[in-house]
């Protein structure tokens, strides 16, 4: 088969009908891969091949109005494996200047600290977390993109909130 | 600031806006197949291709190794990295090159320098240093928790890390990082024991990793361990410290002072 061709097979949908759907999940997909990943050209190449993998499986989607948690699942998926095939840390500035003991609390005092216990966390506690506070996603949406129940998520999400600061309570840390 | 907060300012430091993305998208949604080949991602993983090849080897390895015996197998799995001796051996072989240092010098320290996926890494790859958290002071000396990245990975194959003081006498030793899932194991000969973040660990003159595709995830999703390691310098130590990392094809070395006080 004819390459050209094999892509029209997988087209069974109206282009401009997917591209209207796929458009506004872009960027909420960009913001995801950002969180997930702390580099945004990395983020720019998942969302893509995200996107692409949405579009070959557009047909699988049967609620359009869960579009934005389907693509994020996606999105979520290529990040994972984009960490896989990327064996680096960014963390901090590189070695410290000065010696100090390191306290539960001095460990955040910059953003990179921040992104830094994020990118401590596992990857399913990284994605709720990203989903829930960074692009503001209802628990239910969040619970949609993980595949779980709403309690699962809900669980999880205090178990991501408690690695990343033991220090601080659950409800605190949900304002 | 509430932790929310803290989030979305960390992330958007690193998140700028990309008003090109739809339009890179849908061009290459839409695009033919055999068009999109000239689309492709401006990074590809390079090792793509031999990650199937050693994947086969590896299920082969598997089935040879339960054929062969099961205390032969758990053996294996008891091991802490899967590094050949032999492999080991051979990158242990290669000769040190740390810039030796007449009386006086002072310490010929390599500047960190801006990676454009990692921020400040010291190093010229592709294993950088890029974290340096202090852990604490014990009897032994100091101890600092190295992070180290890997990329691009261009060979399968091990790497091993070794360190010198470049100013005193005083040992530095390597710990396999107690209180995560690390990648990096402390290798080498035993110079003794010390007790490090409410561990006691093995000190060892060496540390090394195997490559991605040997490394065990630590869970079923796949994901690998990070690349940690205590770094130890003895009281005494000049904080001046040379390091050699040896891989498949590479050797890199730098020279880092923690400017540890006392010192």
């Amino acid at each position: 088969m004819v390459a050209g061709q094999a892509a029209s097979a997988v087209q069974p949908v109206n282009e401009q009908a997917f591209t209207d759907l796929l458009a506004p999940l872009v960027q909420p997909g960009y913001r995801l891969a950002c969180a997930m990943l702390h580099d945004s050209q990395l983020a720019e190449d998942v969302v893509q091949e995200a996107s692409l993998i949405a579009w070959r499986k557009i047909k699988r989607l049967e609620d359009r109005s869960r579009a934005r948690a389907w693509f994020l699942g996606i999105v979520a998926n290529e990040c994972r494996n984009a960490r896989r095939r990327r064996w680096w840390r960014g963390v901090t500035f590189g070695v410290p200047p000065t010696l100090s003991v390191a306290s539960g609390e001095d460990k955040w005092v910059s953003d990179a600290d921040v992104r830094d216990a994020l990118r401590r966390l596992s990857h399913e506690d990284q994605l709720v977390v990203s989903l829930y506070f960074y692009l503001d996603m209802p628990l239910d949406e969040v619970a949609t993109v993980l595949g779980t129940k709403v309690e699962a998520a809900r669980k999880r999400l205090y178990r991501a909130i408690h690695r990343m600061r033991p220090d601080l309570a659950v409800e605190e840390a949900l304002r | 600031m509430s932790l929310r907060s803290q989030i979305q300012h960390a992330i958007d430091d690193v998140a700028p806006p990309a008003p090109m993305l739809e339009r890179r998208v849908k061009a290459f949604v839409l695009t033919d197949e055999r068009d999109r080949k000239h689309l492709i991602p401006r990074r590809q993983p390079r090792w793509v291709a031999p990650l199937g090849l050693i994947a086969a080897a590896l299920v082969l390895a598997l089935v040879a190794g339960l054929f062969i015996g099961g205390r032969f197998w758990r053996t294996q799995n008891a091991a802490p990295a899967a590094i050949s001796q032999n492999e080991l051996n051979s990158l242990e072989g290669r000769p040190l090159l740390y810039p030796s240092l007449g009386e006086g010098a002072p310490c010929p320290t390599t500047a960190p320098a801006l990676n454009q996926g990692l921020g400040m890494v010291v190093g010229a790859g592709p294993v950088y240093l890029v974290n340096g958290d202090i852990y604490e002071q014990g009897d032994w000396g100091y101890w600092v928790n190295l992070g180290f990245s890997y990329y691009p990975i261009t060979s399968p194959g091990a790497v091993l890390i070794r360190a010198r003081d470049l100013k005193a006498d005083a040992q530095v030793a390597f710990a396999t990082y107690p209180l995560a899932p690390t990648a990096i194991n402390a290798a080498g000969p035993v110079l003794g024991t010390a007790d490090v973040v409410n561990h006691r660990v093995q000190l060892r003159a060496e540390a090394a990793f195997p490559d991605p595709w040997h490394v065990k995830p630590i869970d079923k999703k796949g994901d690998i361990p990070n690349l940690y390691v205590l770094f130890g310098m003895q009281r005494g130590s000049s904080g001046c410290v040379g390091f050699q990392i040896d891989g498949p094809n590479f050797t890199e070395n730098f020279v880092i002072n923690p400017a540890v006080p006392g010192l």
